[in-house]
């Protein structure tokens, strides 16, 4: 409590005045009534006889006395001092959601014009005194502040106009601390325009304005790739593999195409390889396998190929487009030599025999491969214990072989680890393991008998059965490492393999790949050297990826990329597919969740000490004194 | 003083209800008045038998003769002595003329149906004449009263309860007595009363109060006040009181209690009670309060 105005207490003087008028108030009223004896015990005695008693059981007295002292307060400008909680300014956060799905039916326009709109209603009657500050955030997986909280129209305007839809996921349902944090934050309300509100943003302080379209057809592509033929497994020509998902709750008819296009112009189609029409039942896809003659998909390099839904004559477009076409790139089909050396130490045993024996691999020995091929990497060294390695020689795996088995039976006894800068991915893509592979001395192997060679973890080689006598070696992957076969013109996964938003296909690099000692498989995580995606459908910017990342960036938007390398460029299809925004909920309604007071007044952003006079609550007690002065008069008489 | 026409014109019709006849009334329904149904033995005439007469009055031997019922009515007892007990105190001050036309007209209707009429002023020091009216007959008779209440002016103080007792003892011969008063002291004098009672006197008692005493908000308002006892001695009684709107309540609550004791006095001993305010209209009191109370017929 204060006392703005200390000269006004010089009014209690008159309070005396008061007292004096009691005290010497003229004798009560005299008068004679045969009635007295009634009288006498109808009414109480009065206690007026001493000056004191005067004002005992004078409650005119005391009313009066409280109702002067609370006059010369409020002259006296009574104050207390208070934390003042209110919001010097009043802020407003426009939240656009940009994710990939707010490209069907000119989501994104309408948020954006409505976000427009919204700045103009903020700060366009900049006459009126508005003192409010805009901020811009664009959200799609991630959000991202484009402008902070400014007063400037045509800043936010301009921002606006230059924001595009990403082809990424929504992640608005992960932003609901995040959008907490900026109500309690910045005292401010969020109006967030998007196709969807997630229940974690339906709170206090979120306003929310719907763009989503009603269109219920949408179809995408979330698997595209092209297959080599690989004749040890039956499969004398490539296939094409692709699944094409059906989101909408009705059942959707579309027509597959696949052509080869060209690097540099995409958007021009070389050739039609394939084009089908499919049936896809309500909620569900269908998985394209076809075997297409080699002659469609033969290039001499790496080429690329794009599969695209397309709705058929008749047909409206999709809403959602952005899942429409897939690409990838295939590499020119080359028969894989693998080349397995053995030492002159090395005796011919079973499994130098069964080796020989396999298709595709080409056994040499060691000081003949060495001649020959000079520091190529060798695919697998078989060497007799405590053999060394002579300089220069890359070997993707070593066999340390047992001490020569008597009676004509070889034992591998370990599998020794290679030297770190080996590349693991060959020419053809094949991936080799580091593990340490134990192998049992097991022979002659009976027909139709298969033998692991035991590996602590996979992937291991394997000897399988017999074909007329004859053992055939294979190089087995556990389907955890890769959702395609390992073969010759493998595609590289650069991005988040197997992600549920995005897949970026493209061929191996060569030269490129380094093993990092504690990478995740599957390959090609980690990059040694600088690498470039230049967009080629989109021209723009480049993506550089730093030397030292262990995931690459993922490209925004779908499309075929040039990855450069230090000699080699190469081109690299990114498809976008994203089970999660393409069944994403619409919500078409707008919403409004109240104002951000409840959250915001758990902390002031800015507070500070003022006074409030109590002005009106005293004028409000002595008028409220004054009222019951006047019926006390009334039923009591003149003081 | 003369009384109005009107009020003269309308009290030569009335009579004082003779008090068997009374009691009778107050009994319950079925009771009429009967003219000249006295109790004397002296044979007046024959009547018709009308029901409601008692039964004791028929004449059973005529009825033998003639099959008719009759009832034999007798000249009354005697005549009787109104005396006019007055309360000359200084309270009575400004319910004096109200008291000299309840007296008078009283006094009209009394002389009028040949009874007698007297007038005794309750003990008072600062009374001249003491003596009152002596019980007279005839119209002649209304002067001298009037004379008298003319020539009085209440003062001083009237013990009550002693000057009812001293009067008890003066009235040697049984007569109807009516008491005004204000009865306006603690005890309503009723002891005194109870005195005149016991000497098989027919009362009645009448009250009169000014105006601010039957309702004090007139006269007084809220707020502190001396009230003093006029007819105590100077500086003898005076109390400071702080009197409230619910005093005033409480005083009449008090007052109406009071008055109470002076009725439940008059249900035992067959008296007639009438309270009445000094601005009374003699019209409606004769005809209405007085006839309703039973004094007056």
């Amino acid at each position: 409590m204060s006392v703005l105005e200390p000269l006004a207490l010089w009014g209690l003087l008159c309070l005396p005045l008061l007292v004096i008028f009691y005290l010497f108030r003229p004798d009560p009223r005299r008068r004679g009534s045969t009635s007295y004896f009634l009288w006498k015990a109808a009414a109480p005695e009065s206690a007026g006889g001493t000056f004191a008693n005067r004002f005992q059981n004078n409650p005119l007295f005391w009313l009066q006395l409280l109702f002067l002292l609370l006059m010369l307060l409020f002259l006296a400008r009574l104050s207390t001092p208070w934390v003042s909680q209110r919001p010097t300014t009043n802020r407003v956060i426009l939240m656009i959601d940009r994710s990939a799905s707010m490209a069907a039916q000119g989501s994104f326009e309408s948020a954006r014009t409505k976000a427009l709109d919204a700045v103009d209603d903020l700060l366009g009657m900049s006459l009126t005194g508005s003192r409010a500050e805009v901020m811009l955030i664009a959200v799609d997986s991630e959000p991202r502040v484009l402008v902070p909280f400014t007063q400037d129209e045509s800043t936010l305007v301009q921002a606006l106009q230059n924001l595009e839809p990403a082809e990424l996921a929504d992640g608005l349902d992960q932003m609901g601390p995040f959008v907490r944090s900026l109500i309690k934050a910045h005292r401010a309300k969020i109006w967030i325009f998007g196709d969807h509100l997630p229940e974690s943003l339906r709170v206090a302080g979120v306003q929310y304005s719907s763009v989503a379209g009603q269109a219920d057809d949408n179809v995408g592509v979330v698997s595209f790739s092209v297959r080599p033929p690989d004749p040890e497994r039956g499969w004398p020509r490539p296939f094409v593999y692709a699944r094409v998902e059906n989101f909408s709750s009705s059942a959707q008819q579309r027509l597959v195409r696949i052509e080869k296009v060209k690097p540099d112009k995409p958007e021009m189609a070389e050739a039609t390889v394939l084009e089908k029409p499919l049936l896809l039942p309500a909620g569900s896809g269908q998985t394209l396998v076809e075997s297409i003659s080699a002659a469609r998909f033969e290039v001499d390099q790496p080429t690329l190929f794009r599969l695209t839904v397309l709705p058929l004559p008749g047909q409206e477009p999709d809403a959602l487009r952005a899942d429409d076409a897939a690409y990838t790139v295939v590499a020119p089909f080359r028969e894989e030599e693998i080349v397995v050396a053995t030492t002159e130490q090395v005796n011919a045993g079973f499994l130098l025999r069964a080796i020989a024996a396999s298709s595709d691999v080409k056994v040499v020995q060691l000081s003949d491969y060495l001649k020959k091929s000079g520091t190529a990497p060798l695919n697998l060294l078989i060497a007799p214990a405590g053999f060394r390695l002579p300089s220069g020689l890359k070997t993707r795996s070593l066999f340390t072989l047992a001490p020569p088995p008597r009676e004509g039976t070889a034992k591998v006894e370990s599998l020794s680890e290679v030297s770190v800068d080996t590349p693991l991915v060959g020419d053809s893509g094949i991936e080799w393991t580091r593990q340490k592979v134990q192998v049992t001395s097991v022979e002659p192997l009976k027909e139709g008998e298969t033998v692991l060679l035991r590996s602590a973890t996979a992937p291991a080689l394997s000897l399988s059965g017999l074909t007329r006598g004859v053992p055939t070696l294979h190089w087995r992957f556990p389907l955890e490492y890769s959702s395609l076969p390992l073969s010759s013109g493998l595609p590289v996964v650069v991005g988040r393999f197997l992600d549920n938003y995005s897949r970026h296909s493209g061929v191996p690099y060569p030269g490129s790949l380094s093993a990092g000692q504690s990478s995740p498989r599957p390959n090609g995580q980690n990059w040694r050297g600088k690498l470039f995606f230049k967009p080629l459908t989109s021209g723009g910017r480049e993506l550089e990826v730093a030397e030292s990342a262990v995931v690459v960036s993922v490209p925004e938007r779908a499309g075929v990329y040039e990855l450069r390398g230090a000699n080699e460029v190469q081109p690299v299809a990114v498809n976008l597919f994203s089970y999660a925004e393409s069944r994403l909920p619409r919500d078409l309604e707008d919403r409004d969740f109240g104002e951000p007071g409840e959250v915001v007044e758990e902390k002031a952003t800015q507070s500070s000490i003022q006074y409030k006079e109590l002005g009106w609550p005293l004028l409000l007690m002595a008028f409220l004194i004054l009222v019951l002065e006047t019926v006390v008069f009334l039923k009591r008489g003149r003081p | 003083m003369l009384l109005d026409r009107k009020l003269v014109s309308l009290l030569r019709r009335m009579t004082i209800v003779p008090e068997k006849v009374r009691q009778r009334r107050s009994s319950g329904p079925g009771a009429h008045l009967s003219k000249g149904l006295g109790q004397s033995m002296d044979f007046s005439e024959y009547r018709p038998y009308q029901p409601g007469d008692d039964l004791r009055a028929l004449d059973w031997k005529v009825y033998g003769r003639t099959d008719r019922l009759y009832t034999k009515l007798y000249v009354p007892e005697q005549e009787e002595t109104v005396c006019f007990l007055l309360d000359t105190s200084l309270s009575m001050v400004e319910k004096w003329a109200a008291l000299k036309t309840v007296v008078l007209g009283l006094a009209n209707v009394v002389l009028g149906q040949g009874d007698r009429v007297s007038v005794m002023p309750l003990e008072n020091s600062s009374l001249k004449d003491v003596k009152g009216v002596a019980p007279s007959r005839g119209r002649s008779s209304l002067s001298m009263v009037s004379r008298y209440l003319n020539s009085t002016e209440p003062a001083g103080l009237t013990p009550l309860t002693e000057s009812l007792t001293g009067a008890a003892g003066k009235l040697r011969r049984r007569s109807h007595l009516v008491v005004i008063s204000d009865f306006l002291r603690p005890d309503a004098g009723l002891a005194g009363l109870n005195q005149l009672r016991y000497r098989r006197h027919r009362m009645s008692l009448i009250q009169l109060l000014s105006p601010q005493e039957r309702d004090p908000g007139r006269a007084m308002s809220p707020g502190e006040w001396e009230l003093f006892d006029p007819e105590a001695e100077e500086g003898e009684a005076s109390v400071r009181l702080d009197v409230g709107r619910r005093s005033f309540d409480r005083y009449l609550e008090l007052l109406d209690q009071h008055n109470q004791s002076l009725r439940d006095f008059c249900r035992t001993s067959g008296a007639v009670f009438v309270s009445a305010t000094s601005d009374l209209d003699p019209i409606r009191f004769f005809s209405e309060e007085l006839r309703k109370a039973g004094l007056l017929a």
